[in-house]
């Protein structure tokens, strides 16, 4: 996956294709490649997002142990 | 012409004087001088003239050693008092005559509350003098440090009471280092003004001011502090611009340097003591800041652990919801994309069904099942009616079998 890849850029892409594909744009031919690149980009998002919940669960944790 | 020897003249005057001072007369004089020889005290007596000053009379006194002693026992130490250069007194006195010595006024006895009186009208004269002056007020309007350090000291070197005070600033129990330059001066007899006016003047010419003038000196009687009531002495303090402090010894009375100063105290260890207290307050206010300082930063550090504490919440609530909020974004966006992709493929395989369905439909097989034919020739379908000619041969062709037959009649239609 590209590495200047940023969740804004990747969830961006994935609206794209979605909206392509509500508004009957993408033909069949692209459609295979088309669902597998929202699905990598949704795994990117998805990956990111637990990366992030660990960091502020790991974040509050030593807040609260400080107090 | 009749003449006499001194000594005849002599014993007339002594015998004249004698029939005409039979009884003791009370006469009121300026002590110039005093000397004390075996017992016997010899005053020199003036009277001066109240416009210039100058002597206008004068007379030997003396008081014998006898009535010395009688005296000082009824008049206590008040006697020795007032038996001083420059005290005016009141004494019964017997005149004498020797043939050798001249005239002397023998003194029996001495009116003290004369003397006393005397001064207090001076001390009065002087007060009414500072008052109409504005000087009783004027070394009080200078303020003291808030902490005394350095302090000039004028005293008799040898004096009790600087001993007693040096005792008590060395020895406090605060542990304050307080730092005096002793200027010594007389602080009884004649010399008190002069010598307290000379300090002050060295004091005042110096480039670091001290932080306050003392001026002290040990307990004594009432006419000894009569030096303290000095006009010029008072003046020369009242208009001294540092503040000075005065403790000159006594319980019950006030000298007027007590009401010009600064500050008055009873004695050199209250001076010390003052100078004690005045630090100490410095140093409790000190304190009490440092309390108040910390009790404020603590309130503050307080509030701010309680904002911070808020704040923290409520950023781990915002962050969490909005994590939530984006991870819902992508499960819609991920269903969205799943749903529209098997959309997508569906629609093209009901596409597909479709075209199926039309293109199996439009088989000829199928279309001659339903009843149609086709024509051929050796070249092929004919689709045209021009490419039909009369009498040619043409193969009908039917879902289950081909007709060979011969074109006999041509009609076009229309």
């Amino acid at each position: 996956m590209d590495k200047e890849l940023t969740y804004e850029k990747a969830y961006e892409e994935i609206q794209e294709i979605a909206q392509a594909m509500e508004s009957e744009q993408i033909n069949v031919d692209e459609l295979a490649e088309k669902a597998a690149r929202a699905q990598k980009l949704i795994q990117f998002c998805r990956e990111k997002l637990r990366t992030i919940q660990t960091s502020l669960e790991e974040v509050y944790r030593e807040n609260e142990s400080q107090e | 012409m009749e003449r006499i020897s001194l000594f005849q003249l002599n014993t007339f005057i002594k015998r004249a004087l004698a029939l005409n001072f039979n009884n003791a007369v009370w006469v009121t004089a300026e002590i110039a001088q005093v000397s004390n020889s075996r017992g016997h005290i010899y005053l020199e007596l003036v009277e001066k003239s109240l416009d210039t000053q100058a002597v206008i009379a004068k007379a030997r006194g003396n008081i014998w050693k006898s009535t010395a002693s009688q005296l000082e026992q009824k008049l206590g130490p008040l006697f020795k008092d007032i038996l001083q250069e420059g005290t005016e007194i009141l004494f019964s006195t017997k005149v004498t005559f020797h043939e050798l010595y001249g005239i002397s006024l023998q003194i029996d006895h001495i009116d003290p509350a004369f003397t006393m009186g005397k001064l207090e009208m001076e001390r009065q004269e002087t007060i009414n003098y500072l008052q109409t002056h504005g000087k009783l007020h004027k070394n009080g309007q200078y303020s003291l440090p808030p902490v005394i350090q350095h302090i000039a000291v004028l005293s008799s070197a040898t004096a009790a009471g600087y001993g007693d005070f040096k005792a008590h600033l060395l020895q406090n129990e605060y542990g304050y280092q307080i730092q005096w330059d002793l200027f010594p001066v007389a602080v009884q007899g004649t010399q008190v003004t002069q010598e307290i006016i000379t300090a002050l003047n060295s004091i005042q010419n110096k480039a670091n001011p001290y932080d306050a003038v003392v001026i002290i000196r040990g307990g004594g009687s009432k006419l000894d502090l009569a030096a303290f009531d000095d006009k010029d002495l008072c003046v020369a303090i009242a208009d001294f611009t540092q503040p000075i402090i005065v403790g000159i010894g006594h319980e019950r009375d006030q000298s007027i340097a007590d009401l010009v100063a600064h500050t008055a105290l009873k004695t050199p260890t209250a001076v010390a003591d003052f100078i004690l207290y005045h630090n100490l307050q410095f140093e409790e206010k000190i304190l009490q800041w440092g309390q108040q300082i910390q009790t404020q930063a603590e309130a503050w550090i307080r509030e701010k652990t309680d904002l911070t504490n808020r704040l923290t919440i409520q950023l781990k609530w915002a962050s969490q919801s909005l994590l939530t909020s984006k991870v819902n974004q992508i499960n819609l966006a991920a269903d969205n994309i799943q749903r529209n992709a098997w959309l997508t493929l569906k629609n093209s395989d009901k596409d597909l069904t479709i075209f199926e369905k039309q293109i199996a439909a439009a088989h000829p097989q199928n279309i001659l099942k339903r009843g149609y034919a086709l024509i051929r020739n050796e070249e092929g379908s004919i689709l045209d009616f021009e490419k039909i000619n009369l009498h040619q041969s043409i193969n009908i062709e039917l879902i289950d079998g081909i007709v060979k037959t011969t074109v006999q009649e041509k009609q076009k239609n229309g």
